[in-house]
């Protein structure tokens, strides 16, 4: 067999001896440059994932609420019960964060996760305007669908209740007319079509916590290769791009390894807390053929995920690690 | 376009006469316009020749950067300076001179920066091992299909060690050409190798090795192209050109690193640059004087 192709492997010494020589392709900056590449279905143009391709459950389906009769109701452990409509919810003063979500049952080759800009109250000020009591230790969500779960208040520091997304009204599919956002916990914890909000001193129940996963729902560090996709082909030179995350914990390294040889450290520039942080770094091979591609992170609490390709993602999540195999054709 | 002598400083070599023979493989660098090198691992790459500075650029693991100049610890590239111990010296390679060999077996060596041997045909398939550049093993099967045809490589009793992509590796033949007037003096202080032709010396050589190397004056003998070592415990594969000596003590080409010159731990092995070790494995054929002091 014989490979017919441009002659790119041949480094010639007079292509070095320019002046004002720009490092060759795998001589890789130590000073990470933004991230641009769009990639479908996971970011879109404007870096976050677009709302038509986010990510949605089908064990829950979509819940359709009359906004003009919806209310949510906040009780429990509180000095004065509250029932709000979206109208008013949408008059108080409101933030927007963005934020990465992500299933529990994601792995790097199932990847159900998403970042999006969420508009909403901060939840803060929602028991402000209640007055929440001292023995109030948890938040006791229900959803229009009858889902329940439950966080430490202590946990809520940063929850907005949503009621838009990426700019727009929230949809459906995410929960309309409102929403919990909490940076930092897998999505079974931020429950869609909200109800009711009712603090306790203990956690009452939840549908998937009652069922033996993870009672606070903290994610795991995890990363994923989001280019080259598996199997493709690529011509030459080779933009690798992907996340990593690690929930409110910082990711602290990111590593890619070629055909299981060493880790090489990958320049990225930080995300805000709660977002996942993108990464890309070009590579050229020098044959053409198939290869494999891992990649892994470490979060600031000195996690670093382990070797493996596979992790039960029961009870707590997985960090299993990604590896993507593609074809170079030069 | 560098010297022959610069070439060989780049490897580790220094050229004491000028009656290489032509034969020598060596020469086909030489000739080559590009001198390059293979990053032993995420490699920085300094402003100036000082471990002190912050990192500039790094070069990823088995990538190949081109040489532009050398000192005695570092190797100049692209933008600046690496360390001479993270860059190990290769031989051109171009793919597209690649050609799939249904004719199995044959011995060949790596070319590419590094070849993956898997248990079975598919890049997602376990590792069995990685073999550097000028790493040579035993072709027992060869299966022609996607990409680029992939052949059995043999273990050290003759099994199917594993798969690899046949890109990364070409064909290679022991070249004899020794000589009756032919001694290495190993100075095992100095870490060098000297290289004379009757009386007159022609290549001054560094190289590695371990405690267990003894003295004493030993008949060189070919051993096996390429195959199996254990070094300082850890198993390698594609251990390339290895003349045998005296009792179970050889020089063998090896790949791992680029530190010769300096003691590694381990047996009795006298580790060299894979390209040296191919020239001796000829220069010294069967019969050779080899002194070791």
């Amino acid at each position: 067999m014989r490979i017919t192709t441009p002659r790119q492997n041949k480094i010639s010494r007079s292509q070095f001896l320019r002046p004002h020589t720009r490092f060759p392709v795998n001589h890789i900056s130590v000073n990470a440059s933004p991230t641009v590449v769009t990639v479908l279905p996971y970011v879109g143009s404007t870096g976050f994932t677009p709302t038509v391709s986010f990510y949605r459950h089908v064990t829950h389906p979509a819940v359709r609420v009359d906004s003009a009769m919806w209310q949510l109701n906040v009780h429990g452990l509180v000095s004065q019960p509250l029932s709000i409509s979206l109208d008013v919810i949408q008059h108080m003063k409101s933030v927007e964060i963005p934020c990465t979500l992500s299933a529990i049952t994601s792995t790097p080759t199932n990847l159900l996760m998403g970042h999006a800009l969420w508009k909403g109250v901060p939840f803060k000020r929602v028991l402000d305007v209640v007055g929440s009591r001292a023995e109030a230790q948890y938040a006791q969500f229900s959803s229009s669908n009858g889902y329940v779960t439950y966080l430490p208040i202590t946990m809520l520091d940063k929850a907005v209740l949503a009621y838009a997304m990426n700019g727009e009204a929230l949809p459906v599919e995410q929960g309309y007319p409102v929403r919990l956002i909490v940076p930092g916990v897998y999505d079974y914890k931020m429950p869609k079509w909200m109800q009711s909000i009712e603090l306790v001193t203990a956690p009452l129940s939840g549908h998937y916590e009652s069922r033996g996963w993870s009672a606070e729902g903290i994610v795991q560090t995890t990363s994923a290769i989001f280019t080259p996709r598996l199997r493709e082909m690529v011509d030459g030179k080779v933009t690798f791009s992907g996340m990593a995350f690690a929930g409110t914990r910082a990711i602290t390294r990111i590593e890619m390894s070629i055909d299981d040889g060493d880790w090489m450290p990958v320049p990225f520039i930080p995300a805000e807390s709660g977002s996942w942080t993108r990464w890309q770094i070009d590579w050229q091979p020098h044959a053409p053929g198939d290869y494999l591609v891992k990649v892994r992170a470490t979060d600031s609490e000195g996690f670093t995920q382990s070797d493996k390709l596979s992790l039960p993602v029961f009870p707590n999540g997985s960090s299993a690690i990604h590896a993507v195999v593609f074809r170079v054709s030069m | 376009m560098l010297s022959r002598r610069s070439f060989l400083q780049l490897v580790g070599a220094s050229l004491a006469a000028t009656a290489l023979r032509p034969t020598f493989s060596l020469l086909a660098a030489v000739n080559d316009e590009a001198y390059q090198g293979r990053a032993l691992s995420a490699l920085p790459i300094y402003a100036s020749r000082s471990m002190t500075a912050k990192p500039i650029a790094q070069l990823w693991p088995d990538s190949i950067a081109a040489i532009l100049d050398s000192d005695d610890e570092w190797y100049q590239v692209a933008g600046g300076w690496v360390r001479r111990d993270g860059l190990q010296p290769m031989l051109p390679y171009d793919a597209r001179d690649y050609q799939f060999i249904n004719a199995a077996p044959f011995w060949a060596e790596v070319a590419a920066p590094v070849a993956p041997v898997r248990t079975f045909c598919a890049a997602a398939a376990p590792l069995v091992t990685r073999i550097g550049h000028g790493g040579v093993s035993q072709v027992i099967d060869a299966l022609q299909g996607e990409p680029n045809g992939w052949y059995g490589i043999a273990d050290q009793n003759g099994g199917l060690l594993g798969w690899t992509q046949g890109v990364f590796w070409r064909p290679v033949e022991a070249k004899i050409n020794d000589g009756d007037n032919h001694v290495l003096h190993i100075d095992r202080k100095q870490g060098l190798m000297r290289a004379y032709d009757d009386t007159k010396l022609i290549l001054e050589v560094p190289f590695s090795a371990g405690t267990g190397l003894q003295a004493g004056n030993f008949t060189a003998r070919r051993g096996a192209i390429g195959g199996f070592r254990l070094q300082a415990d850890k198993p390698y594969e594609g251990v390339s050109w290895q003349t045998l000596f005296g009792d179970g003590q050889m020089i063998a080409g090896i790949y791992w690193h680029n530190r010769f010159g300096q003691a590694v731990q381990g047996g009795a092995a006298v580790q060299t640059t894979p390209l040296l070790a191919r020239w001796l494995y000829g220069w010294l054929g069967d019969d050779a004087h080899i002194v070791v002091e």
